[in-house]
């Protein structure tokens, strides 16, 4: 059970009041009923602690008291909480670069530029002009010319 | 006089069908040219103007038959034009024209120099005596002829052409060049550009002649020499491509000439050559191959596929890539490399089989043994790379190997969480103070953190990858924890992506150390701070790092800032774990209480009024969960070592619910409904949902879990639609279904007023049902006997209105419970009017009209008439009683108003009895005040008219009006007082019909009838003392 400090209650919230008195929300309702020998014991009865053990020994009363508290057990909470940093802590990540260094890297690609040999090209033969048809322009060239009038 | 006209008209026909044949109308023509010569017929031969123009009209006719192929006509014609004037030229041209056609070119030839023997200026007949003397074979002598024709500017664009082909066989290059040039634009024509191309070739213009001949080849004159030639001045100028596609084309057409193909190829390795000076290397590999002989130049050309494969790697499609590769090894299977690299994709590509086959294809070495332990890892099976991998990081004479071999090992070991093993492989390739590499310096770093090796890893240069583990290392350290680092030493931690996680969950367990000491504030400071390093809220976390909103919220965390004061973070959290697991308990009685503290105490800003909202949706879920209380119950009585009795648990919930609506009392929300008014709704709703058995929720622990809450809580979840399927799969015949539409939208405010005993409230709300938004949008406020709901397009009416959201017209469904929440409200207005000692009556008539026709419009007109009738007639009653007789008769006649029509027989009963009411009403009046005898007679009229047989209303009637007349006559009114009496006998012969012989009926008419005799007697006398 814990309290929260923004709590707000007519009067001194009762386990604050009795706090020092020792008294938990732990406390059985047995206990609850022998706290005012503790505080006439330890001489810390006055209208204050009385009105909050008033409120306290109630049955009815405590339960809205009691309600107002987070029903958590801390402890429980935080050794999960733990529990699961310690398995973050230990988990395997595998970085960016690790996963990238399984698989073939597209470097390997790249190394190819660097083995290239170079390609020389013996200069090319001139060629012959000789013609290799008969005379130009051709007859027929020159007789779709002709054209008789009409 | 005559012979002019004549000579005029036929001039003019003759014109008329020149103009017709230019035109190639030839029947035109033919007709115009006769009708010339029949004008002229008498006047040939004997006047010289009619017989030039009889001869020219001849010649007309002479070339309409040429046109029409009809030589032998045309010679005919032509013959009469030389009897007609054998001295002129132009019937020997035409002749000699004819004849040519005819192919006769020696009579040609002699008509033509005929014609020119009688005029030499005629340049076109030096023309056509050219073409004859070409087809003649007498090219000298047509050369003449043509030059002739130029020197008479006879020589059109055709004959220009011809003679440059004339002087290119007699190699007269320039002057063929002029020729050529000076045609006419229109004249240029592929031939013409060949002819010109040959001439310019010949004098070595080369470039000029290229494009001539490209013109030509263009245009489509691709003569066979035109060809050879394009090709021979492309090669000579360097423009190989001219020729490979010029010779080319002259293979294919003379396959059997093998010399064209040997042009065809030198042309392709020339070009080929000039590609790879340009470096377009996948482009020589084509041509070199065409211009080789098979085997020639394998290895060149498979160098030259390696080499356009290396220019395209970076290219997405993969398609030409492979493609190069895979003929470079065709052409040469010694070559190691085009198999290599083919893997290389293929590994890439996630084609590893295939990638494994080519790598053992080549011989045993580095490259192909990690090739082979990717592919072994690609496949799924790294533990049969994990060997040669560690062999090869360890014995490999390629560096480039042994570092990536090193990296795949470290790679592997971080995947089974072997920090001590990958630590082993980075020593050499990035430990000590030699790694360059700085994401391997950075893992080796890591790795030296994460093994505990704190020392060995201080000693090391602070590089930058090594920083921030340095830092973390030395925040491990017992020094450290004495006294922690501030935030500005831990920022540069929290930018590496890696040691910021690191340090958040460093962070956070010293944050949970302060919790467990109930130290809340540092607690709740570390915890942000933890937060704020989280490198997975930055935009460079990477899918593996989870995001703080993605991991499942926690408890602990929630309250470890509310209880340090971080209590908006606080709420938040606590919103999104309930929005994960809405039906988890304990969440919701934390959250319920955190929301009631931060909100009571006023911690969260006044813009935030919606914490009250929450607050409420919170608590009336927990209030109305009894599966929570009785597990609260257990755990009290455990802790009490006592019974809790359940009557007490009842009385906490009614304190809770109090206390709750205490606190809330002031405030508003953002000018909504007041925050008791919502309260109550979401009491009233909850209670009702839980009847209904829960609202079944998913749950993460996939159990079957039900929520008990009201719309707040629905909105909030965002389960509108969900709750509008629950509801109406409940039925229409089901109770809960219409208490959960009631109570799960806007009708629960007026549901709310209405049972607090505020009907005009609950009136108001339930009249305008809309949203603030379509409020804001107008009318401020519904019209009379308007009711509003949100517009048909409303984003928000599903969450205002979460019960509706599955019915098919939630809009008009909504309108009919706001309709039947009207009639409710305006019953209850009119019951608490007319309950009122002295009711005023108008109002309850107006609230009992209203209730009537909104009860019509929502189908309960029946029940509701009956209602209204019912209490408009016990309260006419009771009143009644008190003699208040104007209530009781206008509440009556209301009754008789509101009755629903198709109730004959109630409306019978209920006529009677307001004409028995009348009629006791008048009675009374008169017998309390004689002198209202004039009002009692008004009722006991309207009695007997409602009600003929009512023989107690007329028996009244007809003696009060014998009153009245017995009045009249002592006032000596004769006149007024007869037909009173005659109304009053009526009244009781009418009751006389209905109660044949009734003595009393008798007496009174008997007497009336005595009393009107008088009047008629006194009225007689008072005339016979006048007549006299």
């Amino acid at each position: 059970m814990i309290q929260d400090p923004l709590t707000v209650w007519n009067g001194p919230y009762p386990y604050d009041a009795l706090a020092p008195a020792g008294v938990t929300p732990a406390y059985s309702h047995a206990q609850m009923a022998e706290v005012s020998f503790t505080l006439m014991t330890r001489r810390m009865m006055n209208p204050r602690t009385q009105k909050a053990w008033n409120e306290l020994r109630d049955l009815q009363r405590r339960l809205l008291a009691d309600f107002l508290l987070y029903d958590v057990d801390a402890a429980e909470e935080i050794a999960d909480a733990r529990a699961e940093l310690a398995r973050e802590f230990a988990a395997p990540t595998e970085t960016p670069e690790a996963v990238r260094a399984l698989a073939m890297p597209v470097e390997a690609l790249t190394e190819l530029t660097g083995e290239l040999a170079e390609v020389v090209l013996d200069s090319a033969p001139p060629v012959s002009g000789q013609p290799l048809f008969g005379v130009f322009p051709p007859p027929s060239l020159i007789d779709s010319l002709i054209e008789f009038d009409r | 006089m005559w012979p002019d006209i004549g000579v005029r008209r036929a001039r003019a026909a003759s014109a008329g069908g020149r103009q017709a044949l230019a035109g190639d109308d030839l029947p035109a023509a033919e007709r115009q040219f006769g009708a010339a010569l029949r004008r002229l017929s008498r006047a040939i031969g004997k006047d010289e103007r009619a017989t030039e123009t009889a001869a020219a009209a001849t010649i007309g006719l002479g070339r309409v038959c040429l046109a029409r192929d009809d030589l032998h006509g045309a010679d005919l014609r032509f013959a009469e034009v030389h009897k007609l004037r054998p001295a002129h030229w132009e019937g020997f041209f035409w002749t000699g024209c004819t004849a040519a056609r005819r192919g006769e070119f020696a009579r040609a030839d002699w008509y033509l120099s005929a014609a020119l023997a009688r005029d030499s200026r005629q340049g076109r007949a030096y023309l056509q005596r050219a073409y004859v003397r070409l087809r003649q074979h007498r090219s000298e002598a047509a050369l003449a002829d043509l030059y002739a024709a130029d020197h008479r500017q006879a020589l059109d664009d055709r004959g220009r052409v011809l003679l440059a082909g004339l002087l290119l066989h007699r190699s007269r290059w320039t002057q063929a060049e002029e020729y050529v040039n000076s045609v006419s634009p229109a004249g240029r024509t592929p031939q013409a550009a060949a002819l010109l191309g040959f001439a310019l070739h010949r004098q070595g213009k080369l470039v000029a002649a290229h494009e001539a001949y490209q013109f030509a080849l263009a245009g489509g004159y691709t003569e066979d020499t035109v060809l050879h030639q394009h090709g021979l001045v492309g090669y000579q100028l360097g423009r190989f491509i001219s020729s490979v596609e010029s010779w080319s084309t002259l293979t294919a057409r003379y396959p059997e000439r093998p010399e064209f193909a040997t042009l065809r190829a030198t042309a392709c390795y020339a070009y080929a050559r000039q590609l790879v000076e340009q470096r377009e290397f996948a482009l020589a590999a084509r041509y070199l191959e065409t211009a080789a002989v098979p085997g020639e130049l394998n290895s060149t050309i498979a160098e030259l596929h390696l080499q356009a494969a290396a220019r395209i790697i970076d290219s997405t499609a993969s398609g030409p890539l492979l493609a190069h590769l895979t003929r470079s090894r065709q052409l040469c299977a010694a070559d190691p490399r085009p198999a290599h690299y083919l893997a290389v994709v293929a590994a890439l590509t996630g084609r590893f089989d295939e990638a494994a086959d080519l790598w053992r294809e080549l011989p045993d070495g580095p490259r192909s043994r990690y090739g082979l332990a990717l592919c072994a890892i690609g496949r799924g099976e790294p533990e049969l790379a994990l060997a040669d991998l560690l062999d090869l990081a360890s014995t490999s004479t390629d560096p480039l190997i042994r570092t990536r071999s090193a990296h795949a090992v470290v790679a592997l070991s971080l995947r089974a969480g072997d920090w001590p093993t990958a630590l082993a492989a980075l020593e050499p390739v990035a430990g000590g103070d030699t790694g360059n590499e700085t994401a391997w310096v950075g893992l080796h770093a890591e790795g030296l953190y994460r093994t505990g090796e704190y020392d060995t890893l201080l000693g090391l240069a602070a590089t930058g990858p090594r920083r921030p583990w340095q830092d973390l290392a030395r925040l491990r350290t017992a020094a450290a924890a004495a006294e922690p680092p501030g935030e500005d030493e831990l920022e540069p931690v929290g930018r590496h992506r890696r040691a910021g996680l690191e340090l958040a969950l460093v962070l956070r367990e010293t944050a949970l150390a302060h919790a467990e000491r109930g130290d809340w504030v540092p607690a709740a400071t570390w915890l942000l701070r933890a937060e704020r390093l989280d490198p997975t809220a930055r935009p460079d976390a990477t899918a593996q790092l989870r995001a703080p909103e993605e991991r499942a919220p926690k408890l602990i965390d929630a309250l470890v800032h509310g209880l340090g004061g971080h209590r908006r973070l606080a709420v938040e959290r606590l919103a999104a774990a309930s929005r994960r697991d809405p039906a988890n308990r304990g969440l919701s009685h934390t959250r319920a209480l955190m929301l009631l503290h931060t909100v009571t105490a006023r911690e969260l800003p006044p813009d935030e009024p919606e914490g009250w909202l929450a607050c409420i949706g919170a608590w009336m879920s927990v209030l109305y969960d009894e599966e929570f209380w009785t597990g609260w119950q257990r755990r009290a009585e455990d802790r009490y070592g006592a019974s809790v009795p359940t009557p007490m648990l009842d009385t906490l919930r009614t304190s809770l619910r109090e206390l709750i609506e205490h606190r809330v009392a002031a405030d508003h929300v953002n000018g909504g409904p007041p925050l008791t008014l919502l309260l109550r709704r979401e009491n009233d709703a909850a209670r009702v949902l839980r009847a209904a058995g829960g609202l079944p929720v998913e749950d993460p622990r996939h159990v079957e879990a039900r929520l008990v809450c009201g719309p707040l809580r629905i909105i909030e979840l965002g389960l509108q639609d969900q709750l509008g399927r629950f509801t109406v799969g409940l039925g229409n015949a089901d109770a809960r279904a219409e208490d959960l539409l009631r109570r799960f939208s806007q009708l629960g405010l007026a549901e709310v007023q209405l049972a607090a005993g505020r009907p005009a409230e609950a009136l108001e709300l339930a009249r305008d049902l809309r949203c603030p938004d379509c409020r804001a949008r107008g009318p401020e406020v519904p019209g009379a006997d308007q009711l509003l709901v949100c517009a048909d397009d409303c984003a928000y009416f599903d969450q205002y209105n979460p019960a509706f959201t599955a019915l098919a017209n939630k809009h008009q469904e909504l309108a009919v419970g706001g309709t039947t929440l009207a009639v409710e409200a305006l019953l209850g207005l009119a019951k608490a009017a007319v309950s009122e000692g002295t009711p005023d009556v108008d109002e309850v008539a107006r609230f009992w009209r209203d209730a009537v026709e909104y009860a019509e419009r929502s189908g309960s007109r029946t029940t509701v008439r009956q209602a209204v009738v019912d209490t408009a007639v016990g309260r006419a009653e009771a009143l009644s009683h008190k003699e208040d007789w104007g209530r009781a008769v206008a509440l009556l006649d209301l009754a008789v108003e509101l009755v629903d029509p198709v109730e004959t027989h109630r409306r019978d009963q209920l006529v009677t009895q307001l004409a028995a009411m009348l009629t006791t009403r008048g009675i009374t009046t008169f017998n309390a005040d004689a002198s209202t005898v004039a009002t009692a007679c008004q009722d006991l009229a309207r009695a007997v008219e409602l009600s003929p047989h009512l023989l107690r209303a007329r028996r009244n009637l007809g003696a009060l009006l014998r009153v009245m007349a017995l009045e009249r006559f002592d006032q000596r009114d004769y006149l007024g007082a007869a037909p009173l009496l005659r109304e009053a006998i009526e009244q009781f012969e009418h009751g006389l019909t209905d109660k044949p012989g009734d003595p009393e009926f008798t007496e009174w008419r008997d007497r009336a009838g005595a009393d009107l005799n008088v009047v008629f007697r006194v009225l007689a006398g008072a005339n016979h003392g006048r007549r006299r």
